[in-house]
């Protein structure tokens, strides 16, 4: 079996939507929606990501250590689909959507119905084409309550990397 | 699993409204099948075709994938939620009467078992395990094996009154 064969069962794991936002030295924050995503420890609380190794987000992240993670809530589509690919930038807006920095210097959406503070603690190197980022949760806030998370198969899209 | 929530602050809070599926992980270790139910794995890279799943460091499942080398992912259907139950807990058993079983597994060519009932799985060769301060070691697998039995949608964490409380196999 091909590895595009594996592919449309990988498909089958259920991932949620998140955007990624990173403070870099160019300037403008970086920012880009990714599904690949869980939760790997409790005590510490930890969580791991996958970049696209060569990335604008992946090497902000390398250079910055510290990014936001911001759950996609159910309703908020357009959220996820404004950063599949960052074009606007201004000094208080990222894909048209309002931030704010944290004193952590960590770029927070102001629309986010969840968010976490993130900071790498290992970097996995692999014979990937991701790098898989090990984070500890720093802080974190829900500001909607009773929310669910956008499910990325409940969308038409699907990650092609 | 449990339908006990995570104690804790918000971000234990907003952790929990991450999406994951429902996988029996499969593995044989000597003459010995090791089976649970686990939540917390991802895709990594698709060429090759990398997975990660996150297993309590010391648990009897994560000694078994070490042994082995090896595991399958075993992909539950929505309408499955009793069959991932029984394997909440460590599930264990001989390898020679797995075969037709209640349970019922089936030994790839690799050696790995799998389970019958399930929609769809993935069979992994361990590659590494790469550090990591928590609590769980991560199994990165590349994905040597694959197979679909039944195109149906898939069970999902957050459809299920359960939640992931890391709970431990002894």
């Amino acid at each position: 079996m091909e590895t595009d064969q594996f592919q449309s069962i990988l498909r089958m794991f259920n991932y949620g939507l998140y955007v990624i936002t990173c403070a870099s030295s160019e300037g403008a924050p970086a920012a880009a929606t990714v599904s690949w995503v869980t939760q790997v420890s409790f005590k510490p609380k930890l969580i791991a990501v996958a970049l696209r190794k060569g990335t604008a987000i992946c090497e902000a992240v390398q250079a910055a250590r510290r990014f936001g993670l911001h759950v996609v809530g159910e309703q908020q589509p357009e959220l996820a689909r404004a950063f599949f690919k960052v074009g606007q930038v201004s000094p208080s807006e990222i894909g048209g959507y309002s931030y704010g920095f944290t004193e952590r210097n960590i770029p927070i959406l102001e629309k986010a119905v969840a968010w976490l503070e993130c900071e790498v603690v290992e970097e996995v190197g692999s014979s990937g084409d991701h790098t898989i980022f090990i984070v500890s949760v720093l802080d974190g806030d829900v500001q909607t309550p009773g929310i669910r998370s956008l499910a990325l198969r409940d969308t038409v899209w699907h990650y092609g990397g | 699993m449990s339908t006990e929530a995570q104690p804790g602050d918000v971000r234990s809070e907003a952790l929990r409204l991450m999406s994951n599926g429902v996988y029996v992980l499969t593995t044989a270790s000597g003459d010995t099948l090791h089976a649970a139910a686990v939540t917390w794995a991802s895709q990594v890279s698709f060429q090759p075709a990398l997975l990660v799943v996150a297993l309590r460091r010391n648990s009897h499942l994560a000694q078994a994938v070490r042994k082995a080398h090896r595991f399958a992912l075993n992909i539950i259907g929505e309408d499955q939620a009793e069959v991932a139950a029984r394997f909440f807990a460590h599930y264990t058993a001989p390898l020679e009467s797995v075969q037709g079983s209640d349970p019922s597994f089936r030994m790839t060519i690799g050696k790995c078992p799998l389970m019958t009932d399930a929609l769809a799985w993935l069979e992994c060769k361990l590659v590494a395990e790469p550090a990591s301060p928590g609590d769980h070691a991560l199994m990165l697998g590349e994905v040597t094996g694959a197979g679909v039995r039944r195109q149906e949608k898939p069970l999902v964490l957050n459809n299920t009154p359960w939640f992931y409380g890391g709970i431990r196999d002894e």
